[in-house]
């Protein structure tokens, strides 16, 4: 029957054949052992196992083997040191356009009809600008009044420079508040 | 010129030393994974795979381990990778050299259907332990080394050193 001893007998049979014991630890073992025919039958098999593994090698490979090696090695290397900076760069780029669009699939997603800033986008939007441009031209100092494009309606508050044609107008969507 | 003048010298710019590192370390990497996957080809295209990522991580390298510890680490990670994405299944010719030619042939039979047994048993064993086996057995790591490779402490290593013995004991003992 397995008693306390054998389970410490086997910790101690492993631990014998794989890093030795202890004076101490190898006697109390031999006590064991020298009673308990079970635990003396663990070991020769824990030994013939651990035998059996240690003599399971493959065989070294031959001196052709390392010329290919390190040959195609160095082939791969020099490959891999020729694309980095493609490879950086793509990489990078693919990131930038990923979060881009990442953010403009958010952004849509989450615009409800009627948004004021679908209004204000829709306002600052090239056409408009173009437009704004073509009635009142670039460098008006009138505040010109209202008008209609598309079905927005547009009122231009202030008239600044070229540059800055976003802050020319308000616009006004059917709901009735201005933006700015 | 040890290992962190190597790294010096890689780091500003001097890749050629990339070669010392390989010559260094490619022969016991290569055995080590030709241990554990049988088949030389295998061991090769793991190993070389090994060096190529050591070659781009080397300048990101923070040296909290020695060089050689983190090139065995990136060489098992690659050779995890490579068996989970197929079991290996030993070729019957390797079981050649460990017969001896004038033995009876019952006996060389005998001998060649043990070893496949014990083969067998070892990779139906969780990863850690079998790895801790093999580098243990094979590669004579000392359990702080094995630690370090497969993450965990020394005594976790040497716990799995024994589970692993247990278990094939009573693996191949009811077979």
């Amino acid at each position: 029957m397995k008693t306390r001893h054998c389970s410490e007998a086997e910790k101690l049979i492993v631990a014998e054949l794989d890093e030795g014991l202890n004076p101490s630890q190898q006697e109390r073992l031999e006590n064991h052992l020298r009673e308990c025919a079970p635990c003396s039958r663990v070991r020769e098999e824990t030994f013939a196992l651990l035998s059996s593994i240690a003599s399971d090698l493959p065989e070294e490979p031959g001196e052709e083997f390392w010329r290919l090696y390190n040959q195609s090695l160095n082939a791969k290397l020099k490959e891999q040191e020729s694309k980095p900076v493609w490879s950086f760069w793509w990489k990078a780029a693919g990131v930038f356009v990923s979060a881009i669009l990442a953010l403009v699939v958010i952004r849509v997603a989450t615009l409800q009809p009627g948004d004021p800033q679908i209004a204000a986008r829709y306002a600052m939007s090239p056409d408009v600008i173009l437009e704004l441009e073509q009635v009142y031209g670039p460098t008006s100092e009138e505040l010109p009044p209202t008008s209609v494009y598309g079905d927005q309606l547009f009122s231009v508050v202030d008239a600044r420079s070229d540059d800055n044609y976003e802050q020319w107008f308000e616009v006004e969507d059917e709901s009735g508040p201005l933006y700015l | 010129m040890n290992d962190a003048d190597l790294l010096r010298e890689f780091r500003k710019g001097n890749k050629e030393v990339f070669s010392e590192l390989v010559s260094r370390y490619s022969k016991p990497i290569t055995m080590m994974i030709l241990k554990m996957v049988r088949d030389p080809e295998e061991a090769k295209d793991i190993s070389q795979i090994a060096f190529l990522r050591a070659y781009e991580g080397l300048n990101k390298f923070m040296m909290v381990s020695s060089i050689k510890t983190w090139l065995y680490t990136i060489a098992l990670n690659v050779m995890r990778d490579h068996l989970r994405k197929r079991r290996v299944t030993f070729a019957p010719d390797s079981l050649d050299q460990l017969v001896d030619p004038t033995e009876p042939a019952e006996q060389i039979l005998e001998k060649a259907q043990s070893v496949e047994r014990i083969r067998q048993a070892l990779e139906t064993l969780p990863e850690k332990q079998r790895l801790t086996v093999q580098l243990r057995i094979y590669e004579e790591m000392d359990y702080k080394e094995i630690a370090k490779l497969l993450g965990g402490t020394e005594g976790g290593a040497r716990g799995n050193f024994f589970q692993a013995v247990k278990s094939l004991r009573a693996k191949l003992g009811s077979q």
